[in-house]
């Protein structure tokens, strides 16, 4: 009967070809439009190199102080990181790296516009780069606060043209840094990795921020395996508890907390800093409900073409009835009819999806863009296609399936 | 095989009501083959409608093979309709998108069973009706005596054991329409199917075993 | 002949419906693609305030750290500011926090003159006027008179003014922002000194604000918080080499210190491409949603044709002509535009009733509001035509045939 009414559904949509056509459009551009938006997200959530060990890691972001009448959000302290968040029970390595920050260097008579972090050693082994020449800095050369850097290629490229890099001097705000290391270009969407230069924190011309408890670093914390995450918050927390704020007048408590980029990601975007407990669903609810609202037009659409494309089958669905199909086999048979169309709309926009995805990779919209169609996001395109194709085959396909069979078979069909 | 009880059919509307059907009493024996006549309007389709559950009487009981049909759920209707009726239209109804040999697959396709099978048992009723050699036409490739006799092969595949046929020579011309009735008597002698069959020509009524009349929605005399 | 295509409408309710829902929320979507691009155009036309080119921007940073105000001293400022006067090439120099295009800004709001007003506030130098190509409606800028005045000087917009005012006519006004509902300190006294047309922080592509300079010299002594971008007027045709100069003169002369230079006009265009990125992205996708229903609309209207082939042979039978059907098949679909621009008419006025999004003018809601009306009835009856010609084609002999 499956296949029967799989020829079925190829065989009418070959002979109402304008519909199929129009309806084709529709649906493969609305998929087009939300593949390109999974690739995105998936390039800022998901596990790529060199973020390996992307499902044991949690992130230290942001932190809070609160007092009566004051209030201060910003990026980590490297003192706070420093003196707080090492050794904590159940973490095998924590690194330190500093936010993006945009630097200019003038080489050459030609000046570059630049992205740089300043790490310490820890952070080369979290994260697992691709080196294309040299070594990353060890604690050596961040203990000695030398003004080593490591560049990525794009920038080796631009500013000393093909040849290679290593040992050479690079300028950076005025400071003269000498190359150890030169990895592979990883996307702007990828907020840990991302970078032009990296440096080691010590190489600052002022060693003030080794105290600081808000700044602008970030902290990695790779744990010894998921399970470890809530022992970890916990005892975070209760260090936190125990710091003494004499120190910033005005402030009564500092808050931040240990989390998946994903929890982080989302406490940012809801500015729910003051909850204990992180809410990553919230981000997850946002980002269905825009889908949804997204989805609406092109269905109310689809339904509209479907419910005349079937509309003008009403006798179809008579002889169907008085030959002993039940509405609910007819149901099926209809929303099978739609699957199928947004199936095929779904290949469409999977042919497309690698096209579009190549096009904002060569735009330079985002620096160093890697977007592809990997696995996930393919199962996300066919899940979507069979989401949308049930969904707008359902409203028609139960409609007609009550259709009284004589009113049907007169072709009555209002 | 077919018992009607007092079958009352009333249409609603908003504002009108109609009678369509009253006092209908009527018994068809298995292997019988019946012909229903009366004027236009007087209320045999819908006789013919209800044998056939596609329209739910206002009241009164119909027993199909011995059973009452008690309740009108759409699943229970489905199953006899398929496996114990068949029909045949007057406007042949052939389903516009499907080769001739998936029209005729169609009450098969709502039963347990093989594909194979499927097809070979509507190869056979093609052979039947003598349209073996357009299994991969679509119907309007047809002229209108081929489509009807493949809605006879379409009614037959399924082996069910009651025909009904509304004016099925209808849209016909004479040759034809004798080609469908032979196909029609054949079937009602070799298979002992049950036919009943709604005409307006009382030349193919007389090929029926007796005839009934319908009168603005009354029988009238057997 | 109204009444009459109401009443079938209302007798293809359910199928009405759906169109409605659809044509209701194309509405939507042609109104919000719409009122982007009519502010967008409308802003790009307004003046900006200040003049851009050959305009760099220097940006002052201790590196002992971003968020610690006092290692930075006047001293150091009014240094740095008289080094890079001496550059031949530079033709003048000023403070300014946050500068144009820069992503941080300042807000304030209070009751002033008795009235609510929410603002964008600046500190800059003495020297901004002739660095930033500032022209002034009235008063003057800020200058050593101001040094030691009771109340802080400020100089606003004239929409400022306006607004609190009701007049242009400011200078010499008291603009003290009284805060509402905190019993902390006394707000500090302020006097209007001067008055611009505008200034807009963002740039070309956003809307105008209500926008306050405070005076910031460091010459002056007495300034709360010191401003960290030195914005610097160069002659026409300077290039990197003057900015590497300017650099190396800036770190000789603080070592302290990190900066960064960057022409206004590079951080215009990050800045209004950042703004453009949105408003694309949501025109390109509205756009394609519109196509989308226009071919939809145009496949069911045609559906819709071929269904009532027998009714339309009845009418053009009982003497109507081609361009009879032709009208009516279109008459129906402007009525359904009509129910449907109506509804989504009723909910995107509550925007501005309800001052959902504020800094929108009136008549440029009014003028989107006109516009995405127009495009959906010709959207719409675009679609229709086709099927409205298939209709009117139709042989009325043909149509009562058909089956």
């Amino acid at each position: 009967m499956l296949k029967s009414h799989l020829r079925l559904a190829l065989a009418v949509l070959q002979r109402r070809k304008v519909f199929t056509a129009i309806s084709l459009f529709g649906i493969a551009l609305t998929l087009l439009v939300l593949i390109v938006a999974g690739a995105l997200l998936d390039n800022v959530f998901g596990a790529f190199p060199p973020e390996v060990h992307h499902d044991r890691t949690l992130l230290i972001f942001n932190v809070r102080m609160e007092g009566k009448n004051a209030q201060s959000t910003s990026p980590a302290g490297f003192g706070l990181l420093d003196r707080y968040a090492r050794d904590l029970p159940g973490v095998e390595r924590m690194a330190i790296t500093s936010t993006m920050r945009e630097a200019f260097s003038y080489q050459g008579g030609q000046k570059h516009r630049l992205y740089m972090k300043r790490t310490d050693a820890e952070y080369w082994r979290v994260l697992q780069f691709e080196f294309l020449e040299g070594a990353p800095f060890a604690e050596a050369e961040v203990e000695a606060g030398s003004r080593v850097a490591v560049l990525n290629r794009s920038t080796r490229e631009r500013i000393f043209g093909d040849a290679p890099a290593l040992g050479r001097d690079v300028e950076v705000d005025g400071v003269n840094y000498r190359v150890m290391g030169v990895v592979a270009d990883v996307s702007m969407l990828r907020a840990l990795p991302f970078s032009d230069v990296w440096v080691p924190h010590s190489a600052a011309k002022d060693q003030a921020y080794r105290k600081e408890l808000g700044g602008d670093f970030w902290g990695l914390l790779l744990a010894r395996d998921a399970a470890a995450f809530p022992q970890i918050q916990a005892e975070f927390r209760s260090r936190l508890q125990r710091i003494d704020l004499s120190a910033e007048p005005g402030f009564e408590r500092i808050l931040a907390l240990p989390e998946t980029l994903f929890a982080s990601t989302s406490r940012m975007l809801f500015d729910t800093h003051d909850e204990a407990e992180s809410r990553p669903e919230r981000l997850v609810g946002v980002l269905g409900l825009l889908t949804l609202l997204f989805l609406g037009l092109p269905t109310i659409n689809l339904v509209n073409l479907s419910v005349s494309r079937i509309l003008e089958r009403a006798p179809e669905i008579g002889v169907r009835k008085a030959f002993g199909a039940s509405a609910l086999s007819l149901v099926g048979q209809f929303v099978l009819e739609n699957v199928v169309l947004t199936l095929l709309g779904g290949a469409l926009a999977l042919l497309a999806a690698p096209l579009v995805l190549a096009a904002i990779n060569h735009s330079g919209l985002i620096p160093y863009a890697q977007l592809g169609l990997n696995l996930r996001t393919f199962g996300l395109g066919l899940g979507l296609a069979v989401f949308f194709g049930v969904l707008s085959g359902a409203y028609p396909a139960w409609r007609l399936a009550r259709l009284h069979p004589v009113q049907a078979l007169k072709g009555a069909a209002r | 095989m077919i018992r009607l009880a007092n079958v009352e059919k009333v249409y609603r509307t908003d504002r009108i009501e109609t009678v369509a059907l009253s006092q209908i009493d009527l018994t068809v024996a298995a292997g019988e083959f019946v012909a229903v006549m009366g004027p236009s309007g007087c209320g045999k389709s819908t006789l013919l409608n209800l044998i056939g559950l596609l329209d739910a009487p206002s009241s009164g009981t119909i027993e199909l093979a011995g059973k009452p049909v008690a309740s009108y759920r759409d699943r229970e209707v489905s199953r006899l309709r398929n496996q114990t009726i068949g029909f045949v239209f007057q406007t042949f109804h052939l389903i516009p998108d499907l080769r001739v040999l998936d029209n005729v697959e169609l009450p098969l396709l709502y039963r347990k069973m093989s594909g194979a099978e499927r097809r070979a048992r509507a190869t056979r009723a093609l052979e039947r009706v003598g349209l073996s050699s357009r299994l991969q036409h679509f119907p309007s490739q047809l002229s209108g005596g081929q489509q009807q006799r493949v809605a006879i092969a379409r009614a037959m595949a399924g082996e069910p054991r009651i025909l009904l046929a509304d004016e099925p020579t209808g849209n016909l011309d004479s040759q034809m329409g004798d080609e469908v009735m032979g196909l029609l008597e054949d079937l009602n002698q070799k298979e002992g199917t049950t036919i009943v069959m709604v005409t307006h020509d009382q030349r193919q009524a007389d090929k029926a075993h007796r005839t009934i009349r319908i009168f603005d929605g009354r029988q009238v005399a057997c | 002949m109204i009444l009459h295509l109401l009443r079938l409408v209302w007798h293809r309710k359910r199928q009405s419906a759906l169109l409605l829902a659809e044509l209701f929320a194309s509405f939507l979507v042609l109104f919000g693609v719409t009122l982007g691009s009519v502010v967008a155009a409308d802003n790009w036309r307004r003046p900006l305030g200040f003049e851009w080119e050959n305009a760099w921007f220097v940006q002052i940073r201790p590196s002992t750290g971003e968020r610690r105000d006092e290692v930075m001293a006047s001293a150091d400022l009014i240094a740095l500011r008289a080094a890079v006067r001496e550059f031949p090439e530079v033709q003048a120099a000023a403070f300014i926090d946050p500068a144009p295009f820069q992503q941080s800004q300042w807000m304030d709001a209070g009751r002033i003159a008795g009235r609510r007003v929410r603002f964008r506030i600046a500190s800059a130098d003495d020297g901004l006027p002739e660095a930033l190509g500032i022209k002034l409606l009235a008063g003057r800028w800020f200058s050593r008179e101001d040094d030691g005045a009771a109340a802080e000087p400020i100089v606003v917009t004239e929409s400022f003014a306006r607004h609190v005012f009701d007049t242009a006519d400011v200078v010499g006004r008291d603009a003290t922002a009284e805060q509402e509902g905190r019993d902390s300190a006394p707000p500090p006294a302020r006097r209007i000194v001067g008055v611009l047309a505008d200034y807009r922080q963002d740039g070309e592509l956003m809307g105008p604000e209500h926008y306050v300079f405070r005076r910031a010299e460091p010459a002056s002594g007495a300034i709360r918080r010191l401003p960290r971008v030195m914005l610097v007027r160069v002659a026409p045709d300077s290039g990197v080499a003057l900015e590497e100069r300017l650099l190396r003169r800036l770190e000789r002369e603080r070592p302290g210190y990190t900066f960064q230079i960057e022409p206004l006009s590079q951080m215009r265009s990050t800045r209004n491409s950042i703004s453009l990125v949105p408003l694309a992205t949501g025109g390109v996708i509205g756009l394609f949603l519109l196509v989308m229903v226009a071919l939809g609309l145009s496949g069911v209207l045609w559906q819709n044709v071929t269904q009532r082939t027998r009714e339309i042979g009845l009418r053009r039978a009982h003497g109507a002509a081609a361009a009879d059907v032709f009208r009516q098949v279109l008459a129906e679909v402007a009525l359904l535009v009509t129910i449907a621009v109506l509804a989504g008419v009723a909910l995107v006025v509550q925007v501005p009733l309800m001052d959902i999004v504020s800094g929108i003018r009136p008549e440029v809601f009014a003028r989107s509001l006109a516009l995405s009306v127009l495009g959906l009835y010709g959207l719409a009856l675009a679609a229709a035509a086709y099927p409205a010609r298939l209709a009117a084609s139709l042989e009325p002999a043909e149509a009562l045939r058909y089956e």
